[in-house]
């Protein structure tokens, strides 16, 4: 097939998404039925936390999403992946999508690492005989010894963030996301994330789309990267422009993006 | 998104089902080192006590094997009680991939209740067991009845489920006052004693309104399968009709609200 026939992996027209806040609505049963009783007020506020995005994103390319913190990022990935439903707009993704969790997410406990491996995997959305197929390579990765068999519970930290980040990668997915979770474990085990980082992007197939305030990370992963404000793109081209413009704007390094990662 | 897609994901997302049953099940079994035991003694206890209590201080003594007519009362109640009650916290719990993967939140509820319903089944099979080699009742035909009664007490659970998980994260008391109203359901419901007693100390229409109750109905059904009808007269065929109805509706009415609020989740967790 010509790679001109290639459809794009993502196609996102004049995307909307409005939050509401209401501040009086009530928490539990008892403050509702509270409020029968009481005339009504309406202390809902309601805000564009997207307001009419479009964009394209070809398969294979890496996209950087920098932003202030409330510009929206995290709420674009949240449609990207359909947790969130668009209050208008479209957003058309072809293939599988992943998001690589918060790290330790959707571990349980008391269920041992070869069990969680499963349990993620699935959840992920692989097959339980697509887990099988990658459990020994997961398990190297990850480095955990024998630990591999005692409950999560036993684990450090740094030993969970191992286990989640191997299982994340292994996943294959055609469409990563990936949301601010790169800055863990120690720096041989960074180092490891970023070849497998790069040998993702090396493949022509897969997309990525990495959301940070970390901008030498987006600078050095990123084709494109996009700038959002308040709900709206500022601006989207060639990495080394955007991040070059964003900096002249919000000053470079400790400004308040870095001061607010999540 | 149309019906017909939506099933399809429903159907794609069953390892994810399987995945967290099985996970649940571990936890369940294994929690401590004598979870899977613990499990199994905590109904049996129950009844133990409840068998020396009521047996030795009312009249119920008259009740042929009354540890059996219990037995038929607080395994499907605790089914029902334990579904409930879970289900409440289901999507709290998860909250982590709830925000940040994408999958069909219905596999949340029904992981619940599958789980509940295996370990009903695993309890009752112990009972059966028990009771037909250690007590030897009659075998009767009428057990072919169980599947049947469970099929549709399975759908009132899920139809709670549903419910429930969704109820009590816009509205984190609602679980209060669950296992209060459980509390209540569990004397106004034939377990410690059968229908039949009732039916004769209760006028018309009251009767009738509270065989309306589909887990009296199922109750008193699972025993007439496997204890036979003794004293009291099984069901009638309006009860068990009525009581069917009760369930699917009831799981009909707890799906639509839940597909109503699911996209709310994310944000409310």
């Amino acid at each position: 097939m010509a790679r001109a026939s290639i459809p794009p992996a993502i196609v996102v027209r004049d995307l909307r998404k409005r939050f509401v806040v209401s501040r009086d609505r009530p928490e539990s049963l008892k403050s509702a039925a509270v409020q029968l009783f009481r005339r009504r007020t309406h202390h809902s506020e309601a805000f564009w936390a997207l307001d009419g995005v479009s964009f394209e994103v070809e398969r294979g390319e890496v996209l950087g999403l920098i932003g202030p913190n409330g510009s929206g990022k995290s709420t674009l990935l949240g449609l990207l992946s359909r947790i969130l439903r668009p209050t208008g707009g479209t957003v058309e993704v072809c293939g599988r999508v992943c998001t690589l969790l918060e790290l330790g997410a959707g571990f349980h406990p008391e269920l041992t690492g070869i069990e969680n491996i499963y349990l993620n995997g699935v959840i992920l959305g692989l097959s339980r005989s697509e887990v099988s197929e990658r459990i020994e390579s997961i398990v190297a990765f990850a480095e955990l010894g024998d630990f591999i068999e005692s409950p999560v519970r036993t684990y450090s930290s740094g030993m969970v963030t191992r286990l989640g980040f191997a299982v994340a990668v292994h996943v294959e997915p055609d469409i990563l996301l990936i949301d601010e979770v790169l800055a863990v474990g120690d720096e041989r085990f960074t180092r490891k994330c970023y070849a497998k980082m790069n040998e993702f992007r090396a493949d022509p197939r897969r997309t990525l789309i990495l959301v940070s305030h970390d901008l030498e990370a987006v600078g050095a992963l990123c084709t494109r990267v996009m700038w959002l404000e308040r709900g709206r793109i500022v601006e989207l081209g060639e990495a080394s422009d955007v991040l070059e413009h964003y900096l002249a704007k919000h000053g470079d390094g400790g400004g308040e993006h870095q001061a607010g990662a999540q | 998104m149309s019906m017909r897609e939506h099933i399809r994901e429903l159907w794609a997302a069953r390892e994810l089902l399987r995945a967290l049953v099985r996970r649940d099940l571990r936890v369940r079994y294994r929690g401590s080192y004598f979870g899977f035991a613990i499990s199994i003694l905590v109904p049996i206890v129950q009844v133990a006590v409840l068998t020396v209590v009521f047996k030795r201080m009312t009249r119920f003594s008259s009740i042929e094997n009354y540890s059996a007519h219990l037995f038929c009362g607080t395994l499907p109640w605790s089914f029902i009680y334990l579904t409930s009650v879970e289900s409440c916290n289901c999507i709290l719990k998860n909250r982590d991939i709830v925000k940040k993967v994408y999958f069909p939140r219905e596999v949340l509820p029904l992981s619940v209740m599958l789980g509940n319903l295996i370990h009903l089944g695993f309890t009752m099979l112990l009972f059966l067991l028990y009771l037909f080699v250690v007590v030897r009742p009659p075998v009767l035909w009428t057990l072919v009845w169980l599947p049947v009664i469970f099929f549709f007490f399975a759908a009132l659970a899920l139809g709670l489920s549903f419910l429930f998980s969704v109820a009590n994260t816009l509205l984190r008391d609602v679980e209060y006052l669950l296992s209060f109203a459980f509390t209540l359901g569990f004397f106004v419901t034939p377990i410690l004693y059968p229908a039949g007693v009732v039916k004769q100390n209760l006028a018309e229409p009251y009767f009738t309104i509270y065989m309306l109750n589909p887990v009296a109905v199922a109750i008193e059904q699972t025993r007439f399968a496997i204890l036979g009808a003794g004293d009291f007269p099984p069901p009638t065929s309006a009860q068990l009709a009525a009581g069917a109805a009760t369930c699917v509706l009831a799981l009909a009415a707890g799906y639509a609200v839940f597909r109503r609020l699911q996209w709310r989740l994310p944000e409310l967790v």
